[in-house]
């Protein structure tokens, strides 16, 4: 599905009630994505979490190969989300999306649930994510303020994450809560962007894209969220 | 990480509202909080090992460069014309002219593309892979002779010497920009990457390294057809006499017999052009009659 398809059917142009329903499924099938994602991450963990965690967390470049595989499938995943064709390689775009994100999520869950010692780590996390998407989603439906200027500064700040994570791994340096802070911060200009851009850009009928792009901002807030809540657990 | 708009369904540059003083405000305070924190994180320690990542920024930029000038030596090597190279995204800093080449420099260098046409068709499949190899392999290159003067069990080993830890930035910016580079995959702005188009070279249509050949006269006679409708018909039918199948001279036409008010014959000709392309253009070509269909069905601003 691409732009240039739907560009006279972007959803600030669409009609009200055109544009009501592609709001609404955007946002029922981005709650179908966190709970199948839930649901994944709990089943991950509990069968296969010391695997995965034991081969993530084993030293070496395993962790790199992780996140690697993750931006490979994860690629993959948004473009057959993204493509116009089929209905079904759309819905396979975001299930494969989700799966690749319960993946790279079971080692930082695994910890927090069986090697801290604080049962609440994960529930806070939750509601700590949950708190700030309502929050800055509201804040773009209330305001109905356009985000989209903030595109340039959020591919070079991602792209100089990508940098710093890359870099880290490679020389061996552990990144600390302050990056997270900033990661947290980051995520939450991703979820402005996009929010505003369901709000006045994308297409409609391109829910599924939508909703893995608003996805892919909500599970980066969360595993940010996660590590600072661990690591003021650990102070 | 995701870069922005992955999902291809962002609007074109130029369609969206500038952003006003508030939203550069806006901007500025959240690039100062995310990039200060990134900051203060890189230089909590001044250590070699947290100092790579500044090494490996600058010299991702500087590699940016020898890339696209791999891919213009490789154009100028095999006698294709470079018309124009683009350092980097953002805001223009200048448009220096270097070997007759026009060079935009753009505020961030982590992208580049160059613009090349061919001299003539034999071997322009092989030309076409040639230059898109040129790009990555320069910079593949470079990190194996830096690791071969450094010593490669030094280059791949943990060190706290400043020396090594550069020259392992340096290799490290260029692998994973060669590495990016040669992984195929065609971008949502329908650009490709080097390593797609190495692939692609040897099965690309005749037609498409036509069009490169002919692009800039394809231009100017685009430019005309407001001004002189007639007279850019005139030189589109020239073209087409020679090249037939570049579609792009169809679209010409097109738009030239639509600026003359034969808006149904600019469809029909577009139309037939488009059946008669080559299978590996057709979707392509579909595309362009679609969005020509629709730019002439509605009504004037």
């Amino acid at each position: 599905m691409s732009y240039a398809a739907f560009q006279d059917r972007a959803a600030a142009y669409a009609a009200e009630n055109e544009r009501a329903e592609f709001i609404r499924l955007t946002y029922l099938h981005l709650g179908g994505a966190v709970l199948a994602c839930a649901a994944l991450c709990y089943a991950l963990v509990t069968t296969a979490g010391e695997t995965i965690t034991g081969f993530a967390f084993g030293g070496g470049m395993n962790w790199l190969i992780m996140l690697g595989g993750f931006m490979l499938v994860g690629w993959i995943a948004e473009r057959w989300a993204q493509s116009g064709g089929s209905q079904g390689k759309q819905y396979l775009g975001l299930g494969v999306y989700v799966l690749a994100q319960s993946i790279l999520l079971t080692p930082l869950l695994y910890v927090a649930a069986y090697l801290l010692d604080d049962p609440a780590v994960i529930p806070t996390a939750g509601v700590l994510t949950l708190t700030v998407f309502g929050g800055l989603t509201a804040s773009v439906f209330i305001t109905k303020k356009d985000f989209s200027f903030m595109g340039r500064a959020l591919m070079l700040l991602g792209f100089g994450a990508m940098g710093l994570i890359l870099v880290s791994i490679v020389f061996g340096f552990s990144l600390g809560a302050l990056f997270s802070a900033a990661m947290v911060v980051l995520a939450g200009g991703y979820i402005l962007y996009y929010t505003s851009n369901v709000l006045h850009h994308y297409p409609v009928g391109a829910h599924v894209a939508a909703s893995l792009a608003l996805f892919s901002a909500v599970a980066l807030l969360f595993w940010y969220i996660l590590q600072l809540v661990m690591s003021f657990g650990r102070d | 990480m995701q870069p922005v708009d992955p999902f291809g369904l962002d609007p074109p540059e130029g369609s969206r509202p500038p952003p006003s003083r508030g939203d550069k405000g806006f901007l500025l305070v959240f690039v100062l909080i995310v990039g200060g924190l990134f900051a203060v994180e890189i230089f909590r320690e001044v250590t070699p090992a947290r100092m790579a990542v500044l090494f490996f920024f600058a010299f991702y930029g500087l590699l940016t460069v020898l890339h696209e000038a791999g891919h213009a030596l490789a154009a100028a090597a095999v006698g294709w014309r470079v018309s124009r190279v683009q350092l980097g995204f953002g805001p223009t800093l200048g448009r220096p002219t270097i070997g007759g080449v026009d060079v935009e420099i753009r505020a961030f260098p982590i992208v580049g593309l160059v613009q090349v046409a061919p001299d003539r068709i034999e071997g322009a499949r092989w030309k076409n892979a040639l230059i898109y190899a040129a790009g990555p392999g320069i910079e593949l290159l470079l990190a194996a002779a830096v690791a071969t003067a450094v010593g490669w069990s030094t280059i791949t080993s943990p060190s706290e010497s400043w020396a090594v830890v550069v020259a392992q930035s340096l290799c490290l910016a260029a692998l994973l920009g060669a590495g990016f580079n040669l992984l195929p995959l065609t971008l949502p702005s329908g650009q490709v990457t080097d390593g797609m188009g190495i692939l692609r070279s040897p099965f690309t249509p005749r037609a498409v390294f036509e069009a490169m050949m002919i692009g800039p006269e394809i231009e100017v006679a685009m430019k005309d057809i407001e001004a002189d409708p007639r007279g850019a018909l005139a030189g589109f039918e020239a073209l087409h006499a020679r090249h037939p199948q570049v579609l792009l001279i169809h679209l010409g036409i097109a738009r030239a017999l639509e600026a003359l008010g034969r808006r149904e014959e600019a469809l029909l000709r577009l139309r037939q052009a488009v059946q008669e392309t080559d299978p590996d253009e057709r979707p392509e070509a579909e595309a362009l009659y679609i969005a020509f269909r629709e730019s002439v069905s509605k009504p004037a601003r």
